[in-house]
This record gives structure tokens, sequence and C-alpha cells, in this order.
């Protein structure tokens, strides 16, 4: 350990009125500018009104401040650019270094985030490494004018309820917000702001966790997709999921699964919707033999709409749906598959 | 304050982990439209059960000493049990009312302090912690820990490799869309993924041995923290107000028949009536 409990402590409370400004932070990989980066400015503009604060987008990378006009264009004031090689990627070390180095600097009240998995990385260390807090993951962002407070909500456990985060002591009140839940606000060309360009000296000693290897891992479209054919318990094996995928290959959609059929090992754990899966809300949703338990429903309840076929009239998931047939997947989905191809 | 652990070579291992509802059997009443918690029993979070199998197949491979904690309620001890059952050598159960309400900021710096008492008798060179809990789901306090303690971190990973003489470990951390195999050097914190592997089942003489084992209770006093550092004081963030969200049942138009393909033409209309199929 490089410190010992003597070393470590409390987050100090701080002079709040020292603290100006809503701040996101941009993500990208291999030149490549990721979307929440433009979907966060919509819950970010909100906070800034609501505040009155100037909107900045935080853009550390290599060769990207190409990217910080387009950031302008979809609403930010300000960009700050930090362009060095070692920034090129995501690492935990110099992201933290930079980020709090500029908190500590120019003093942001508020700090959104995408509850990415290096944004859920990156955030937790800076709010340590501050003294500040971090809300988790929020699907709802807003402010408190009077209070000139950030509140942050996110579904407490089951979804049946949505818990408002506050943070009255301390600066920056950082939250995650969930990916792929944000509009992009729509592109403004006459739009314009200022770009600063910041540089840091930073080395490999400020880097302890390196990257040796990367590479790009098939994505299933599932939260770009219109429609999703979900698998649970009652597909009762590999041969279900066959079906499955037939049926969404007839509807032009992909193939989602509730925990209980990754955990039997029928389909890998990228097509998991749920609570420990991906959050969803397609046009259409169609739930096979799956029962309709909390951790799975509350990542694809707000689907246009839902479709549930069950051999069990009382399973939950009928409450949750538009359309039900009660029925063996087995029995009904060769059925269904048949009648979508015939559609037209 | 147990007597300072046995010498032993290998690798230290620190194992956190929390007690969680059981996710699965959750339903909301459709009558009281609330979470059905009766009959609900407390689990180990599952990304946890990883996080201890990692550290039981880093011990199978390099030897060494595993202590797995948990900051919760009394009967949290069931589960540290279960991990000691599995082959774990130590659990610490950190339970106090001062700890409840804390946030990820005073729940990771309890965890580091604990570490950082541990390290002091002997060298912590692993921490490993589950992706994020089934409760709460922030990922935030592997990370806080890593951070509090000044150590490197590898977050969400799906593999771990650790080289003990050269005090360096190799993780591959799975992204959106993306991989990445890292390196640091230990100590560090690492975050398993849930079902990076499949966890070991209890033999018939670890759950004897566990039933046997004295699982010490830390309370606040034990640890000398300072009262406002932990539990609801120490947190940054506070609940401002809870809402009860609309009911999310809908009316179900149950299609009925005996005639399956006549109902399968039914759905395929309705969805085209609805907009949603093309």
């Amino acid at each position: 350990m490089r410190k010992t409990k003597e070393m470590i402590g409390a987050a100090p409370c701080k002079d709040l009125s020292a603290y100006k400004g809503v701040w996101t932070l941009a993500e990208h990989r291999d030149g490549i500018l990721k979307d929440i980066t433009l979907e966060i400015l919509t819950p970010a503009r909100v906070v800034a009104e609501k505040l009155n604060a100037e909107l900045c987008t935080l853009l550390l990378g290599h060769g990207v401040e190409r990217f910080a006009e387009k950031i302008i264009r979809h609403g930010a004031d300000r960009v700050i650019v930090v362009d060095h090689p070692l920034l090129a990627n995501y690492m935990t070390e110099p992201y933290t270094d930079v980020i709090t180095k500029l908190i500590n600097e120019r003093k942001p009240e508020v700090l959104l985030i995408g509850a990415s998995r290096n944004g859920r990385d990156v955030s937790s260390r800076i709010a340590v490494r501050v003294g500040a807090g971090v809300s988790a993951d929020c699907t709802e962002i807003n402010a408190d004018k009077e209070k000139q407070l950030l509140l942050a909500s996110r579904p407490a456990f089951g979804g049946r309820q949505l818990a408002t985060i506050i943070c009255k002591a301390h600066r920056p009140q950082i939250a995650t917000t969930r990916i792929g839940l944000f509009p992009i606000p729509k592109e403004d060309s006459s739009r314009k702001g200022s770009i600063d360009k910041v540089s840091v000296v930073l080395d490999q000693s400020n880097v302890r966790t390196r990257i040796i290897e990367s590479g790009a891992v098939p994505e299933i479209p599932l939260q770009k997709s219109k429609i999703i054919v979900s698998g649970g318990r009652g597909m009762e094996g590999c041969d279900g999921f066959k079906l499955l995928k037939d049926l969404a290959e007839a509807m032009n959609g992909v193939v989602g699964a509730s925990r209980a059929a990754v955990d039997a090992g029928w389909i890998s754990r990228e097509h998991q919707v749920g609570q420990t899966g991906r959050a969803v809300s397609p046009e259409l949703y169609i739930a096979c033999g799956i029962s309709g338990a909390v951790q799975h429903v509350c990542g694809m309840k707000s689907s246009k709409v839902i479709v549930a076929i069950n051999n069990d009239p009382r399973a939950a998931i009928f409450k949750y749906s538009d359309i039900g047939i009660v029925g063996d997947v087995n029995d009904v989905l060769p059925q269904v598959i048949k009648a979508v191809r015939e559609r037209k | 304050m147990p007597a300072a652990p046995m010498q032993h070579s290998g690798l230290n291992i620190v194992v956190c982990i929390k007690q969680v509802p059981h996710a699965e059997n959750l339903i909301i009443d459709p009558v009281t439209k609330t979470l059905r918690r009766e009959g609900v029993k407390a689990v180990i979070n599952p990304p946890d059960e990883n996080a201890t199998e990692l550290a039981l197949q880093l011990k199978d491979k390099h030897g060494g000493h595993i202590t797995v904690i948990t900051m919760g309620p009394p009967s949290a001890i069931s589960a540290l049990q279960d991990l000691l059952a599995k082959g774990a050598d130590d659990a610490i159960l950190l339970s106090d009312r001062a700890f409840a309400g804390a946030d990820t900021y005073p729940t990771s710096l309890t965890l580091a302090w604990v570490i950082a008492m541990l390290d002091e008798q002997h060298k912590v060179d692993l921490v490993i912690c589950g992706e994020e809990t089934t409760d709460s789901s922030t990922a935030h306090v592997g990370p806080g820990i890593a951070e509090h303690l000044d150590i490197p971190q590898a977050t969400f990973i799906e593999s771990l490799e650790v080289d003990p003489s050269k005090g360096i470990a190799r993780a591959k951390r799975m992204l959106e869309g993306a991989y990445e195999i890292v390196e640091f050097p230990l100590p560090g914190v690492v975050t398993a993924s849930f079902n990076m592997n499949v966890p070991r089942k209890a033999t018939l003489t670890g759950k004897v041995r566990s039933k046997k084992a004295r699982v010490p209770t830390w309370t606040a006093e034990n640890l000398q923290m300072p009262r406002e550092w932990i539990g609801l004081k120490g947190s940054p963030t506070s609940v401002g107000k809870i809402d009860t969200q609309e009911s999310e049942f809908r009316n179900c138009d149950l299609l009925s028949g005996k005639d399956l393909e006549e109902v399968s033409k039914k759905l395929v209309k309705g969805l085209v009536d609805k907009g949603v199929l093309q």
C-alpha cells in the first residue's frame, strides 16, 4: 500500500461558493467519439440552465481536438482539450490525475460522467481523490435552483422507486448517467463556443495499470435494436434459442435473454437484459419463457410494446405486457415465425 | 482484535463481499404493487462469488492466504461462513450501527482502513471485489478502496494472472465492445466480472471446518476510526427523496384459441397495426 491508515480519511467539507460550472467528460475509443459524450449534454444542459452556469466538456486524448467543434455544435459552451500521448486511450491513473488537477484548479460545481465501465472506473477514483460524493448510473438528472444542488436520480432496488441523491457539503457534485438513455441534442452548425487547450506533464510514472493489448469484441446491438426477442428459463435449452434466433432474423431484430438463460449456459452474457445485464427500450420486446422477475423487468419495462409468451397464465410477465399468448414456447414460436415470414 | 495471523508464503489476498437480497426471486406483488420481500433470502452478491473463486484459484496455483471481509448486519456472518467452507482461510465481519447508511465513500474508506490494518500485520498483495452489487449497482467500492490506499486497479476483469516473484498482475478487462489486457504492479485491486468463473461448491470437510471457525466481529471501536468518517455521517451523498414510480403494469390482451397458427397470425397483425413490425 502506498498509504497507511494514518494517511487516509474522510472527505473534507469545502467552501461551496468557490465552485461554479457544469462539466461533462468526453469518452472515445480508437479515434471514435462515443455516443455518450453527446448524450450526456442533454441532462447537463438542463442542470446548466437551472444553475445559470456554463456547460463545459473535458476532452482528454491524443489527436482528438477535432471532436471539440462537434461537441460544441451539440451543446457545450466550452471544451477543455488536454492532448497527451498517454491520454490516447482511457487509463485509470493519467485520467484521474488530469481530471482531479483540473477540478482543483477550476472548481466546477457539477461533473457528469457516462456510466460506462470506464466512466465508473474513473468516477469513483476522482470522487475519493477530491473528497466528493458520486451517484452512480442515474436515469434522471435535474437541479434545484434555489439550493444550487444537483438532483441525481436512480432506480432503487427493483426499479419501483426512484431515489434522488443529493450532495450538500462537498464539491463537485459527481454523477454518472446511464448510457443509451438520454437523446443526443440536435446538432446546430451555427453554435459557437470556446476551446481551451491545456497542456499537462505526464510520464510513465503516472501509469501503474498499463494497457498491453486491446481489441474489439463484437457487440450485440441490444440497445440500438428496435426489436428484441428474448428467452428465459422456459426456453429449456439451446434448441429453444435457435427458435428465437430464427424469429429475430425474420423480424430483423436481435436475441436477448434473462439471467436464468445466461446462467444455464444457453446463450452468452452479452445478450442479457436486466439489472445485471443491459437496460433496453426497443419498439418491440418479445419475452419468451420469461417469468417476469424484477431483475429482468427493470431492464425492459420501458419498451414501447411488450409481448409475452409463457405456458404459465399466472406468470408475472403478463402483467407487464400488451399482448400475451399462453402456451409452450416450443409449440408457439414455430407458428409465430411462420406468421412473421408470411406477413406480406 | 485477533492476534497477528501466521506468516505465510504465496499471495496474501483480501476479498470484499456483500450480502444482498436474492434478486431472481423478487417479484412485484400484482395486488399490492409493492416489492414482495417475504421469503426472499439473503445471498452473497453473485459477482462476489466469482471474486472469491478467483482468490481460491490463485491460492490453488501460488499458495497463500485468503481473508474475506464484509460490512453488514450480524446475520451477514452466514455469508462469511459459506466462503470459509469453500476454502477461505479467515473472515472478518465489520458490524456496527455506526457503519449503517454509508454511501460508497465511507464504505470504501472503512474497507480500505481494515485492509491497511491487515497490511500492517502481513503485507496484502491483492484485493478482490465483485464488479458491482445487485442491490446498489454502483461498481464504485473497488476503485474507491484502490484510491484510498493509492494502489493500482483493474476493473471488470474476466481473467487474472499473477506472477508473485515479479510482483506483477495481468488482467483482461471487458468493456463495451472492446477488451483490454492490462498489467499492474502489486499490490492492487481488481473487480471480478459476474460469471468470469464457476464458483466451486463447499466440501463436506470445509463445511465442518467453517462451523467450528470463529468469525470475529469488528466494531467501529475496534477499528478506532473517527465516528464522523463512517456510516451516514461520513457520506457525502444522501437520499433527498424517494418517489414511487407509476405502476408499470399494462393491460394485457391475451390471445387465446386452440389453433396456434391462428393465434400467431393475430399476434403478427396486432404488431403490424401497432406499427412496431413492418
